[in-house]
């Protein structure tokens, strides 16, 4: 584990899915920290290995926070104009998101 | 495909901000009985904090798990990749269910199996032969 950040806004945002239908429900779960909040970011290594002895590696990172969080206002917008509708925030580390995908704007005519 | 970008801004009680962006894939409304399409989504390129957020930084992640993800703090240096994949990663096997008949029971559910009894095998070596009697019968080497 690292040293603990300097005070910050800390955002992690995750979609339910990494493709989508236009029509399709998005998700978006935006976990959040105060700048009060003292956290530090864990690494975590995965090794995986088969039968033959091939091996793979992977990293990931989560953020610990070792204090409480105050609440964290939360607003999304998207690059097609979508309306996203907060359905859920706890007010101390998560806040939900849900939008349906419209249609991408006309591409602007060529010059 | 067309990328769809989402700009998530965070604001706490002392209004500190931080920005943090994400890409998905969208695409056209599926006709009822098609596949599903390909889910890939692309990293996105880091972007700024939008004009007068105090110290906003934005990073952007991969999709680890197969979610769109993106990490973004104020007041420090963007987050690096949440997850990374590195090299020799074994090939993922895939053994496909089929129905298969049972007779007596219906349809059942199961994996095909290859009966290895019938299979070509390659020719079996059982002697090997001296190169000192070849040349011999040939009349070479005297």
């Amino acid at each position: 584990m690292t040293t603990p950040a300097p005070a910050a806004v800390t955002l992690n945002v995750a979609t339910d899915k990494p493709a989508y239908n236009v029509g399709d429900t998005i998700t978006v779960t935006v976990t959040y920290s105060d700048a009060n909040t003292t956290t530090s970011t864990m690494t975590i290594t995965v090794t995986g290995t088969d039968g033959a002895g091939n091996t793979a590696n992977a990293t990931a990172q989560v953020q610990v926070n070792q204090s409480a969080s105050g609440p964290v206002t939360v607003a999304v917008t998207d690059s097609f104009g979508d309306t996203y509708t907060e359905t859920s925030n706890d007010g101390t580390s998560t806040s939900v998101q849900t939008a349906v995908i419209g249609t991408p704007p006309a591409p602007a005519p060529a010059a | 495909m067309t990328i769809l970008q989402i700009d998530v801004t965070g604001t706490d009680a002392d209004g500190n901000v931080a920005t943090a962006t994400v890409e998905v894939e969208v695409g056209a409304p599926l006709v009822p009985g098609s596949p599903s399409p390909p889910v890939a989504a692309p990293a996105s390129p880091a972007s700024p904090a939008p004009p007068g957020l105090p110290g906003g930084q934005t990073g952007q992640a991969p999709h680890p798990h197969g979610e769109g993800a993106a990490r973004a703090s104020s007041g420090e240096e963007g987050m690096p990749a949440e997850a990374r994949a590195e090299a020799a990663e074994p090939e993922a096997r895939v053994m496909a269910a089929q129905q298969v008949q049972i007779p007596g029971l219906g349809n059942a559910t199961g994996h095909k199996t290859t009966d290895l009894t019938n299979a070509p095998r390659p020719p079996v070596v059982t002697q090997a032969v001296r190169s000192t009697t070849l040349f011999r019968s040939t009349g070479g080497f005297r």
